[in-house]
């Protein structure tokens, strides 16, 4: 379980990018961070990732304090960006092999390579460099990493963006799968109708604030984009 | 962990062209300076033989005290191969009546490639070159990695960020230092090979203390390659300005302080000082030189032959025909005593200047090392030639030795009388008898130039008056460095060394713990 509490983010400029933020999500759940660029999105990812340390508040994971023990939480979150980041000059296996050797797993060729093909890369492109592959590609990558990490909670920053219709649906199903696995999958996004297709629950965000938190039940019959919209122009 | 953190960075390093290039480029740079040295090196040896071969020939067909000329021939140094150091003389010719140290090979040649004020060597290698390769090669360590977003990634694992930035320092101080000490190793092999019966312990110990210094400025360049790369926001940011450190620590400072030190060096005193010299070996040419001896009180046909001699010493001083025997020895006579009391004590004073002039050039040196106690180009320099022995203090050291050795035999011939002696140029034989000038003049038929042969092979045949045996002579020995010697020699910079590489990775961990990796 993820658990947010009262998380804020004042930078050293003064701007206050998070504004005490509070959340808790739960294993078997997706929940979609839904805002503007500067709503604070990416902000709430960065710190718990470890990226940049919080003015005030806390992250848990299972039971375990970002405070307190930031390594371990690491070892709780996979993470995936819009942009998958990889080192260009090695291939897609070796990309996977690396990381997966530093979360500590066993690294098995045959396994390497069967979850480079359930995430859809083609065999001929394994043993390719990176800087050979086209973005939906690295995607993939990224992807298979994030999978062979096998943490219980999932943070996805624009998963979706660089996959091709096919790969985005393939890739639904296997976050269907993973939340049906037991983890937690927090993504943030700006697409108002793959949130509304796959979240369990929504939050929206404008300056920092979560201005609102919606239940897949209160979103069944509603028009997720039309609250997004009133939400953002409210607060402009 | 570490170890797999450490091979991906060193294979990451060997994937990228650019290094790749890079450390070809180095390779072959090394492969080259390398062959031509040991060309040159080659060259050396062979004129250290042939003046070796000529001195001892020399000494051995000397008919008299007055041909016999000491020799400290420096061996050439191996490991000049690698480090050229201060002087490319390695001899040392001592004419005892006229006491200059002549610091040159008696076969030197024009070296093809190498002059004597050429450093080029495998320190100027690692110095210009390898310092700019390894700035070339970590100058975007970790600015790259946050621009490509894979540190981000990188710190979603449980990788602590001290182990990051050692990741990133020992992954190019390995991928370095195995690029430098593998062709290092071979190239010793080699000498190992061609020159085994040369090599001494001074040579392995100086080889080491050598790849020792080598990876601790591989180490040192790691870091400040680093640290440029933490300190500036972008890659194009931190190549700028990784070349303008590079170009101030390799080219800018050294230049600007043998501009403003150049004066303090001494250059002109010095020169001064062997003009001084210079002139009282011209004075007392003039006073003695034997043109000044009135021969018109000869009748030159009535002369004795068996009574003409001649004093050959050196073409320096005098070179002339005396009309008498006596008058030549006591003419040789004078000449002594006033080298002995009056040009001796003179010309070690004005040796005294010139090695207090090297004393204060040193000091300037090791000032130059506590100045730039941040460079390690500069103290790296310094150290090298104080631990391949060719330093200016190794030189002073092969100045004194062959001092030594003139001093001991100038001592031999005061205190056995022999410097004053007739027999030092001794040519001279009573019981020969060639009858008068006119004598010889007719039975040469009035060929003067045949009659001056004749009188010329006189002076060196040897003489039945003078037995003259070889004295046993003190000769040159090389100098051998220890273990002690060379570590308490570098023991002040290597320390100053290890505290500025603690220093910048003080500075690094600092900066990395408050990175913003986003």
């Amino acid at each position: 379980m993820l658990k947010i509490s009262k998380l804020s983010k004042r930078y050293e400029d003064a701007h206050l990018a998070l504004d005490n933020l509070s959340l808790e999500i739960k294993p078997k759940e997706i929940f979609i961070l839904l805002g503007a660029n500067g709503a604070g999105k990416s902000t709430t990812i960065n710190i718990i990732c470890g990226f940049i340390p919080p003015s005030s508040g806390e992250v848990e994971i299972d039971g375990v304090l970002l405070s307190k023990e930031p390594l371990k939480i690491r070892e709780k979150i996979a993470y995936l960006s819009e942009n998958v980041m990889l080192y260009d000059n090695f291939t897609g296996y070796q990309n996977l092999k690396f990381f997966a050797q530093l979360a500590g797993k066993k690294v098995d060729k045959d396994e390497l390579e069967a979850i480079l093909l359930k995430i859809g890369l083609q065999d001929s492109f394994f043993h390719k460099p990176i800087a050979k592959y086209s973005k939906g590609m690295r995607q993939k990558v990224g992807i298979a990493i994030a999978l062979f990490k096998d943490t219980p909670v999932f943070l996805l920053d624009e998963p979706f963006s660089g996959l091709d219709p096919k790969a985005a649906y393939d890739f639904q199903q296997l976050l269907y799968s993973l939340r049906d696995d037991g983890k937690t999958i927090f993504m943030s996004t700006h697409d108002i109708f793959r949130a509304k297709e796959m979240a369990d629950n929504v939050g929206i965000m404008t300056g920092g604030k979560l201005v609102a938190y919606k239940t897949k039940a209160e979103l069944e019959n509603a028009d997720l984009n039309k609250i997004y919209l009133d939400y953002i122009e409210e607060r402009q | 962990m570490m170890k797999t953190l450490i091979i991906h960075e060193m294979q990451n390093l060997l994937k990228s062209k650019r290094i790749y290039w890079t450390i070809l480029l180095f390779l072959m740079l090394f492969t080259s300076i390398f062959v031509v040295r040991v060309v040159d090196y080659q060259n050396q040896l062979n004129q250290y033989i042939a003046d070796e071969k000529d001195a001892d020939e020399a000494l051995q067909a000397a008919k008299n005290y007055s041909q016999i000329k000491q020799y400290a021939i420096q061996q050439p140094l191996i490991f000049s191969i690698y480090n050229q150091g201060h002087k490319y003389s390695r001899a040392a010719f001592i004419q005892y009546y006229e006491p200059i140290l002549r610091t040159t090979s008696l076969n030197e040649e024009a070296n093809l490639y190498f002059n004597k004020d050429n450093k080029l060597d495998i320190t100027f290698l690692v110095t210009f070159f390898l310092s700019l390769f390894i700035l070339l090669i970590s100058y975007d360590s970790i600015n790259g990695e946050k621009q490509s977003g894979t540190l981000r990634i990188m710190m979603t694992y449980p990788v602590k960020r001290q182990s990051f930035i050692l990741k990133k320092i020992l992954g190019i101080f390995s991928f370095v230092a195995l690029a430098f000490s593998l062709p290092y190793l071979v190239s010793l092999l080699i000498l190992i090979i061609v020159y085994a019966n040369l090599l001494t312990t001074s040579f392995f110990l100086s080889a080491f203390f050598y790849w020792l210094l080598i990876l601790l400025f591989i180490f040192f360049f790691s870091l400040l390659g680093v640290l440029i790369s933490i300190l500036t926001k972008s890659p194009n940011r931190s190549l700028v300005f990784a070349l303008f450190v590079w170009l101030l620590l390799s080219i800018i400072l050294p230049i600007t302080w043998e501009y403003i030190m150049s004066p303090q060096l001494f250059h002109q005193e010095l020169n001064n000082l062997t003009l001084t010299y210079e002139k009282k070996l011209e004075h007392s040419k003039n006073i003695f030189y034997l043109r000044e001896v009135d021969a018109n009180k000869y009748n030159v046909n009535e002369i004795d032959i068996n009574k003409v001699t001649h004093l050959n010493w050196s073409n320096y001083f005098y070179d002339t025909s005396v009309w008498s025997f006596d008058e030549a020895y006591d003419q040789h006579y004078r000449f002594m005593q006033y080298v002995i009391d009056e040009y001796y004590p003179a010309s070690r004073e004005v040796e005294q200047a010139i090695d207090g002039l090297y004393r204060k050039q040193i000091s300037v040196q090791n000032y130059k090392n506590g100045v730039f106690f941040f460079n390690p180009i500069v103290l790296f320099e310094n150290l090298s030639t104080k631990i391949a022995g060719n330093s200016q203090l190794d030189y002073l050291k092969l100045l004194h030795n062959a001092r030594e050795i003139r001093d001991e035999l100038v001592n031999r011939g005061i205190n056995e009388g022999w410097l004053k002696d007739y027999r030092f140029f001794a040519c001279y034989s009573e019981k020969e008898n060639h009858g008068k000038y006119n004598d010889l003049v007719k039975r040469f038929n009035g060929d003067h130039e045949k009659l001056w042969d004749y009188l010329m092979a006189r002076i060196y045949e040897p003489k039945e008056a003078f037995e003259f045996s070889l004295p046993d002579l003190h000769k040159y020995s090389q100098n051998q460095l220890s273990f002690g010697e060379i570590f308490s020699r570098i023991f002040p910079y290597l320390v100053l060394f290890v505290v500025n590489i603690i220093v910048l990775w003080l500075i690094i961990w600092f900066k990395f713990m408050n990175y913003d990796i986003r």
